[in-house]
């Protein structure tokens, strides 16, 4: 086995392709505030409840191109909620693969209760509500963390300073 | 700083990508993922339509198993050659062909009013099963390239997140398309089986155009030249001849004791998954040909995300605790999936898994853990441990053998489960038996590998040789078990049909009965 390297070609489009992939790693590479948080997040509640409004009322009867559009807003409300809070954790100087340590949980949660129609039997059928939660006393924690904690001091790893040095040194 | 901390920085340290690097990846991987979950959109579509053929047909159990398992030996067969291929030719084209070939496949078994035999049905869903093959080798080639080492694990996981999207996205559209839909002017009635082979290939169409233009061979070609090192070859390039990549692979002891395990999670996870809907119909009672309970549909779609943190688990574990290895884990879970499903048998046999509601949460239940512990050894076994074989050159064939495995021991399961349904009157004790056999059987399989590893050739051995014995004293037993079950079960049958010969001429039917004379014109 050889370890020579030999320089192997890159097409434009590849090259444009690596362009848009450092342009959309600096969105996530910067820190957020508490206060920044909180109001992103009232946002992002604001907008995706007016998104399953429409989509339950005005578009219940639309064109099918119409409520396609409503998904794709959704889409980017989604993926731009992602973002703040991967922003977030990094401004704790924590790595944003704990938005998954997040969104898992609490989507088994509304599939389970969609599953066994828990919501429509509480209070008589309370304690797998609380099942559910104790197992989520992880998530819930993050998630209270990411309200009320404050940032952290200083360079973190997350907050983009050593990634735009690393990004003019391989321009 | 603590132990923990220290070790999360040196792991960062040791992880430093260039920017963008992670982002393209992710892109790489998503739509590498994505066109792989689709091929599963052409594969599973297969046991949705079982219903509707066995009504259609008059398929018996033991024909829809036998459908399934000549699929697996077509597959297993196209994953030894399409992984030697890919090693040639590079995994993204040997994606592509293999898009191809399973779309025209399902479009010719959707539309064509030939399907109707069985013999016809088995030989074009065995070519299926061929360019099915191409999925696994080229997919885990590619990515191959674009991960190291001690990264590979999680990837793993998320390959089995593509796969279990896959499913997911067949277990929603089906019923759908079984329970009828209008789409402007596009009408189908309900119970229309055909669709299931004619609108799954459309997203695997859509899914490869994308993949064309946006996917790698490696990182090298998208601008990030040694962003990855390679522990097996870091030269420049991914492809090798065929007979370099043949000598490579064959001659490594590895590949046979993963295979070996790996057969044994196809023989379960084949037989969990293709015979499920059987089994909701047989022993919970479910209508699973046009109006599938929610709870049916909900286990279908919850079995793959319960699989999938199994799978990232086991895979991060690996990696971040045994350096990346991989059977280590390997063993721990095949052992404790054999458990489970002894405890599966169990309770069936005490009949307590039924069409009552606490037996439908039973059998849920045991389906949903049998899927975790499966499909965890799957994404590690099948996807991380040939990547670490074979490095980015070599992965594509490594990673056909050792998956071609899988499905030669799904043939085999299944070959085995559908006679032993058959004899025993849908008795489904055997299902779950049959699957505690081979998980332990893997799990024996990689203990052998740790002892060997560990420089214990004489326990190694001796490990082997409990499994020789293991299966000469299950086809010892199993044998002239089955021969009694099939002779009772065929006395049965002819006496039913004496029985109802009998009736029939004691009290003639109207279909029987003959025509009434008419009465005369007037």
């Amino acid at each position: 086995m050889t370890n020579e390297s030999i320089p192997v070609p890159v097409t434009p489009f590849q090259l444009k392709l690596k362009d848009f992939c450092v342009w959309i790693e600096t969105k996530f590479e910067r820190r957020l505030s508490r206060f920044g948080f909180a109001l992103r997040m009232a946002i992002a509640a604001a907008v995706f409840y007016a998104i399953f409004h429409l989509q339950k009322t005005w578009l219940a009867d639309a064109p099918g191109a119409l409520r396609f559009a409503s998904w794709l807003l959704f889409g980017w409300a989604a993926f731009w909620t992602i973002l703040e809070i991967v922003r977030r954790f990094h401004d704790l100087g924590r790595t944003g693969g704990l938005f998954w340590a997040l969104a898992i949980p609490y989507w088994g949660i509304w599939k389970v209760s969609g599953l066994f129609h828990l919501a429509d039997k509480f209070p008589e059928l309370w304690w797998p509500w609380v099942a559910m939660l104790a197992l989520c006393y992880w998530p819930i924690w993050l998630t209270l963390q990411l309200f009320f904690r404050n940032g952290t001091e200083g360079p973190n790893g997350y907050d983009g300073r050593e990634f735009y040095q690393d990004l003019g040194n391989s321009r | 700083m603590t132990i923990a901390a220290q070790a999360k920085m040196e792991w960062k340290d040791a992880h430093k990508h260039p920017p963008g690097f992670r982002a393209r990846r992710g892109l790489n991987w998503f739509t590498v993922g994505l066109l792989y979950a689709t091929f599963y959109m052409c594969r599973y579509n297969f046991r949705f339509a079982g219903p509707g053929m066995r009504e259609e047909f008059g398929f018996e159990a033991r024909q829809i198993a036998d459908l399934a398992a000549w699929f697996s030996l077509a597959y297993g067969t196209g994953q030894l050659i399409n992984g030697l291929f890919s090693d040639r030719i590079g995994g993204r084209a040997t994606m592509l062909v293999g898009a191809i070939g399973t779309i025209v496949l399902n479009l010719v078994i959707g539309f064509s009013p030939f399907t109707s035999s069985f013999s016809t049905f088995a030989l074009l869903w065995m070519i299926n099963g061929y360019l099915q093959a191409a999925g696994a080798p080229g997919m885990v080639k590619t990515n191959a390239a674009w991960f190291n080492r001690d990264e590979r694990g999680v990837f793993a996981g998320i390959f089995g997140f593509m796969i279990q999207s896959g499913q997911t996205m067949i277990s929603l559209l089906a019923p759908i398309i079984l329970n009828g839909f209008t789409f402007l002017a596009f009408v189908v009635g309900p119970g229309q089986w055909r669709m299931l082979f004619t609108l799954p290939p459309i997203a695997v169409g859509l899914v490869a155009v994308w993949f064309y233009f946006i996917s790698s061979p490696s990182p090298d070609e998208a601008g990030y030249p040694k962003a990855i090192h390679d522990d097996v070859d870091n030269s420049a390039g991914t492809t090798v001849p065929i007979l370099e990549s043949f000598k490579f692979v064959f001659s490594n002891p590895l590949v046979w004791f993963y295979a070996v395990a790996y057969a044994c999670t196809g023989a379960v996870r084949h037989a969990s998954d293709q015979l499920a809907p059987l089994y909701f119909e047989d022993v919970l009672g479910f209508n699973m040909k046009t109006n599938m309970p929610e709870i049916a549909v909900g286990t279908l779609a919850l079995i793959p995300m319960v699989a999938v943190a199994g799978s990232v688990f086991s895979g991060w574990v690996s990696d971040r605790f045994f350096h990346g290895h991989r059977y280590p884990v390997a063993m721990f879970l095949y052992f404790m999936e054999s458990v489970v499903i002894a405890v599966a048998a169990t309770v069936m046999a005490l009949h307590l898994i039924s069409p009552s509601a606490g037996g439908i949460l039973l059998g849920c239940l045991f389906l949903v853990l049998i899927a975790i512990t499966a499909n965890s050894t799957h994404s590690i076994v099948g996807a991380a441990a040939p990547m670490d074989i074979g490095g980015k050159k070599m992965a594509g064939f490594a990673a056909g053998v050792i998956d071609s495995f899988q499905y030669y021991g799904a043939a085999i399961g299944l070959f085995i489960t559908g006679r032993m349904l058959s004899v025993s009157e849908g008795n489904y004790t055997y299902w779950f038996g049959i699957m505690t056999c081979f998980a332990f059987f893997g799990g024996c399989a990689m203990l052998s590998l740790l002892l060997r590893q560990k420089g214990r050739q004489a326990a190694s051995r001796a490990v082997i040789a409990l499994m020789v014995l293991l299966l000469a004293a299950a086809a010892a037993i199993g044998v002239p078990n089955y021969r009694a079950q099939k002779t009772a079960h065929e006395a049965r049958i002819a006496a039913e049909e004496a029985a109802a010969a009998a009736e029939e001429a004691a009290n003639p039917t109207a279909a029987t009965a003959a025509p009434a004379p008419q009465a005369p014109a007037k």
